[in-house]
């Protein structure tokens, strides 16, 4: 599974200032939606969950993965990648702050396995970390997205 | 047999990473096992031997007959493969 086709051009972003985890989960979302993957409906279901749910979405140090469920406006399977200029806190008490904040959708269970798995094997590596942190713009932060998956 | 649940928020996300990660752990273990993903809200009514999930998911589920294990980094195989190792051994 390649990564570009998980992440369409357009799903990545670098340098994004906000104001907390509410506002980082909101653009990753709307980079979902920007490229067709999810509905608005979908983001406000992400923000409602970990309201609820606490901070579910931070697996690791720095790194949340924000997702919802496929009947809270997913429309086709896809990922998004909001680089943060300044790190956020989500409650998390292993993993805060963050600032590396992917999103994705997936119009069932199973669609998303193979590329969330291979997101999973890409984010283990410390050095693709390290040239995501690093890269400056979205260009350069999607080609490090881009050179992963050949 | 052993049963045993990686529970998330909402059992497609960070669940399905912990799931083939714990696969190769338990596999490594000999031990014989069942195991399921679900989402926090729904493993309460599961008869479980063991439960990987997150801090604060833990803490949602409250007492549970199960034995729970929780992981700070689901990237982490090395974390994951030493308290799945240690988890098993304590049921034994």
């Amino acid at each position: 599974m390649n990564l570009t086709d998980a992440f369409p051009p357009g799903a990545v972003r670098a340098g994004v200032h906000c104001e907390g985890w509410r506002e980082a989960v909101r653009v990753a979302g709307g980079l979902l939606v920007e490229t067709g993957a999810a509905t608005e409906r979908y983001v406000d279901a992400i923000v409602g969950a970990v309201e609820e749910l606490g901070p579910y979405i931070v697996l690791a140090p720095g790194i949340a993965i924000a997702h919802a469920r496929p009947e809270d406006g997913a429309v086709a399977v896809g990922f998004a990648l909001a680089r943060l200029a300044e790190p956020v806190a989500f409650g998390s008490r292993s993993n805060d702050p963050v600032d590396l904040v992917f999103a994705f959708a997936s119009p069932d269970k199973d669609q998303h396995i193979a590329a969330l798995s291979t997101l999973a094997d890409f984010i283990e590596s410390g050095s693709n970390l390290e040239r995501m942190r690093g890269a400056r713009t979205d260009d350069a932060l999607y080609d490090v997205i881009r050179e992963a998956g050949t | 047999m052993i049963r045993i649940f990686a529970v998330c928020g909402m059992g497609l996300g960070t669940s399905a990473i912990l799931k083939s990660r714990l696969r190769t752990a338990l596999d490594a273990t000999g031990i014989e096992y069942q195991l399921d993903v679900t989402d926090a809200s729904a493993v309460s009514g599961q008869q479980a031997d063991l439960i990987f999930t997150s801090n604060e998911l833990a803490e949602r589920m409250g007492k549970l007959p199960a034995k729970v294990v929780v992981i700070d980094n689901f990237m982490d195989r090395d974390e994951i493969s030493r308290k799945a190792t240690e988890a098993v051994a304590s049921l034994e």
